[in-house]
């Protein structure tokens, strides 16, 4: 007699079951279990459990054996019960030929084995209930998961199109004013001509902002690497600024360590919006002491270092000003100009070309950020 | 339930056949069973218009041999007309049943309420008796079931089932609103073994006592017989030698060998893994005394009986040769004997035999003689 063929519970007592009728020429055979939803039944013939429930008195003598301890087998005319388990029963429904004695003995002493393939089972049935529920739930989160990203997604799309599409007219708006400004110079109206022109420029660098960030979000921002010159694309970018500190009368220094590789890979455009978002918040914030630019190698990687002497940002500030719309000022004591969106295009650029920023700030003393990227070697392009 | 004695029409005469049916449908016929021999089903062409344009339900096949009047008959058709209108179910493909499980479960629910069921086969089918084991799932313990293995000596796939759809392979399960009063016994006593089967396929037995089936059972039978058997001559040597199925309660259920392959013995019917098997051989005096105690074990089901339908088996005619010729006059007698009155004997020699042995459930047999005893109309009360 198979028994345990199957972790499915039915399939493995219908194997049993329809093995034991024809072994016994048994009219029908059950196994009664009183699982987590009350009475299980499983039968062959199946037939035979609407059948059997006609008979109240059968049910009644079933049910009173499946609720009693008793050890072995007990008979009721042509019912027979025996134990599996303090949970399981077997009945079998005789027809002319009766069980002997041996049949019956070695019944009794399959029930054990018997008992463990229903726990087995039933062991099974639980893990894989958990199972799906655990598959649910993830699919569940999944979709959620997909839902808002599409959402996201939809939300920086548009973004990126009403950015490019405001860009066109401010243009026009910005080259006009400039304009005007020549017109007007000395006139009383220059000022209202500058007004519009640095209000002008103020929302470009917002859209241009805004822009740069629905791209990242899209996964629509595509890097072009090219091989440059490092030292002078670090002069070109500290140029203008190093004029500024000057005019400001701030101390201003380039350095660019010895040693560097002459050339590397990087997008260029990018390195430079990076560089240039940092040297800008240095002096936007540095009104006296110095700022400076250093190029080294750290741990095998490139560093650019922009540090100043200007208020610092206080620790608990150091986390947030690299999110978007934050910077290290509140309310009032906001005291710069700008989006509250540089730092975060910044970070999120160096993350995109496979570097991060670096901060160190004291409060009075200064802060110091670095932008910290693989250097790639020019060959490696040509492969 | 009859109405009238069966007619039986000697030869594969098609307008014969048709005049017979016309007579038992002016007569009230409700349903048909029709049982061919061998060489009276070859033509499909006119049986298929013939079982399409009948307008009651029809049911039965070609068998091997048609028993009628005391004789097995090679050729002829045997026409019997019942005053009950039957419930046929078509199984198309039976080897299909496992994967179509719910819809044979859906069809069969038509025949819940019948109190007999017959199950007519094509013989060569592999999965037999799952579809038995479906069968006996839906309807359970309570009609009595009769039936067997459709197809002829030639042993090749054809079409062998009468059907309102005209010859058809697969199977068919009849539900009939009375009970038939049912012996089943085979006679085949144990002479060697038991043999754990320790390797098995289906039907094909691969290994006894964990060595290769066919060398044991070889050795056992040469041992019996002084016999060598080999692919050649297997056929007519095991025929001799069946394999025993034990049961619990020391019973046999009979599987036919039917040819070697490789190391393994192919029976007619599935062997279950790990069960004990012996071979089994058959006294005549043995197998003629178990067509009696069928008959008595259909007699005491209480029925009054109008006629006897008779599932016998092929390989057991072969076997018992000329004694068979006797068993239907023997049985004739017995019945007329305890009846009071002759009982019209007929049936068929079948490729496998189907029924439900005691009252217990449902079990394809092999050189097994089953008797169905068809009581006389309105001794039954109509459950419906």
């Amino acid at each position: 007699m198979q028994i345990g063929t199957s972790l499915d519970a039915a399939q493995m007592l219908r194997t049993f079951l329809l093995a034991l009728t024809r072994r016994l020429q048994l009219r029908a055979a059950q196994v009664w279990w009183l699982g987590d939803a009350g009475v299980e039944r499983h039968a062959y013939p199946s037939r035979s459990i609407s059948l059997w429930q006609e008979d109240p008195e059968r049910e009644a003598w079933c049910e009173a054996a499946l609720g009693s301890q008793y050890a072995g087998s007990v008979a009721h005319g042509s019912l027979r019960a025996l134990r599996i388990s303090a949970f399981a029963v077997l009945f079998l429904e005789e027809a002319g030929v009766v069980c002997s004695p041996g049949a019956l003995a070695v019944l009794e002493a399959l029930m054990p084995r018997l008992a463990f393939a229903c726990q087995a089972c039933l062991d099974h049935r639980r893990s894989r209930a958990l199972l799906d529920l655990t598959r649910l739930q993830n699919s569940e989160l999944q979709e959620a998961r997909e839902r808002a990203e599409a959402a996201w997604r939809s939300k920086s799309e548009f973004l990126a199109a009403i950015s490019h599409e405001m860009r066109t007219p401010l243009n026009s708006v910005l080259g006009f004013s400039e304009l005007l400004r020549l017109e007007l110079a000395g006139n009383e109206m220059e000022e209202y001509a500058n007004s519009i022109y640095s209000s002008g420029r103020h929302l470009l660098a917002m859209f241009n902002d805004l822009l740069d960030l629905a791209k990242l979000d899209a996964r629509r921002l595509v890097l072009h690497p090219e091989d440059i010159d490092l030292r002078q694309l670090c002069e070109d970018v500290w140029a203008p600024y190093g004029a500024e500190a000057q005019r400001k009368q701030i101390e201003g220094e380039l350095r660019i360590e010895a040693g560097l590789p002459q050339r590397i890979v990087v997008d260029p455009v990018r390195l430079r919006q990076i560089i240039n978002n940092l040297l800008g918040n240095a002096l936007k914030f540095t009104h006296r002491g110095r700022v400076s630019l250093s190029v080294s190698r750290a741990d095998g990687m490139l560093a650019f270092a922009v540090s100043d002497s200007g208020p610092g940002i206080p620790a608990e500030a150091h986390g947030r000003i690299f999110e978007r719309f934050s910077q290290a000022g509140h309310g009032s004591a906001r005291n710069a100009e700008g989006t509250g969106l540089g730092l975060a295009i910044a970070r999120e650029l160096a993350e995109e070309m496979g570097g991060f920023i670096l901060l160190e700030s004291t409060v009075g003393q200064g802060s110091v950020f670095t932008l910290v990227l693989p250097p790639v070697a020019p060959g490696l392009l040509e492969d | 339930m009859l109405i009238d004695v069966p007619v039986f029409i000697d030869d594969a005469d098609m307008l014969r056949v048709q005049e017979a049916i016309d007579a038992f449908l002016a007569r009230g016929a409700q349903s048909l069973l029709i049982l061919a021999a061998e060489d009276s089903g070859q033509n499909l062409a006119g049986w298929n218009s013939l079982l399409r344009a009948l307008p009651v339900p029809v049911f039965g096949g070609v068998f091997p041999r048609v028993l009628f009047a005391g004789q097995a008959h090679a050729c002829g058709v045997l026409i019997v007309a019942l005053s009950c209108r039957a419930e046929v179910c078509i199984v198309a493909d039976p080897d299909g049943v496992a994967s179509a499980r719910e819809a044979l479960h859906e069809a069969l629910q038509a025949l819940r309420t019948a109190r007999t069921v017959m199950l007519w086969v094509d013989g060569l089918s592999a999965h037999i008796e799952t579809l038995i084991s479906e069968v006996y799932d839906v309807l359970g313990a309570g009609p009595a079931f009769l039936g067997g293995g459709a197809g002829s000596t030639r042993l090749c796939a054809e079409p062998c089932l009468f059907s309102a759809r005209g010859v058809t392979g697969g199977a068919q399960i009849v539900g009939l609103p009375v009970a038939l009063g049912l012996g089943v016994r085979h006679g085949w006593e144990p002479v060697a073994g038991p043999f754990l089967v320790s390797s098995v396929s289906g039907c094909r037995i691969q290994g006894l006592d964990f060595r290769p089936a066919l060398e044991v059972y070889r050795e056992e039978v040469r041992r019996l017989s002084g016999q060598m058997v080999d692919p050649a001559n297997f056929f007519s040597t095991a025929r001799a030698f069946p394999l025993g199925l034990e049961r619990m309660d020391g019973s046999f259920i009979v599987r036919d060998p039917v040819r070697a392959e490789g190391d393994s013995v192919v029976c007619i019917g599935e062997v279950p893994a790990q069960s004990a098997l012996h071979i089994l051989h058959g006294r005549p005096a043995a197998l003629m005394k178990a067509s009696e105690g069928a008959c008595q074990d259909a007699l005491d089901s209480g029925v009054q009986p109008a006629a006897a339908l008779l599932v016998d088996c092929l390989s057991r005619a072969l076997h018992l040769d000329a004694v068979h010729e006797g068993q239907a006059a023997i049985i004739t007698q017995f019945l007329s004997r305890s009846c009071g009155a002759p009982v019209p004997v007929f049936g068929v020699l079948s490729l496998g035999e189907i029924a439900s042995e005691g009252a217990g459930c449902l079990e394809f047999h092999n050189k097994t003689f089953v008797l169905g005893l068809i009581p006389h109309a309105g001794t039954q009360p109509d459950p419906t």
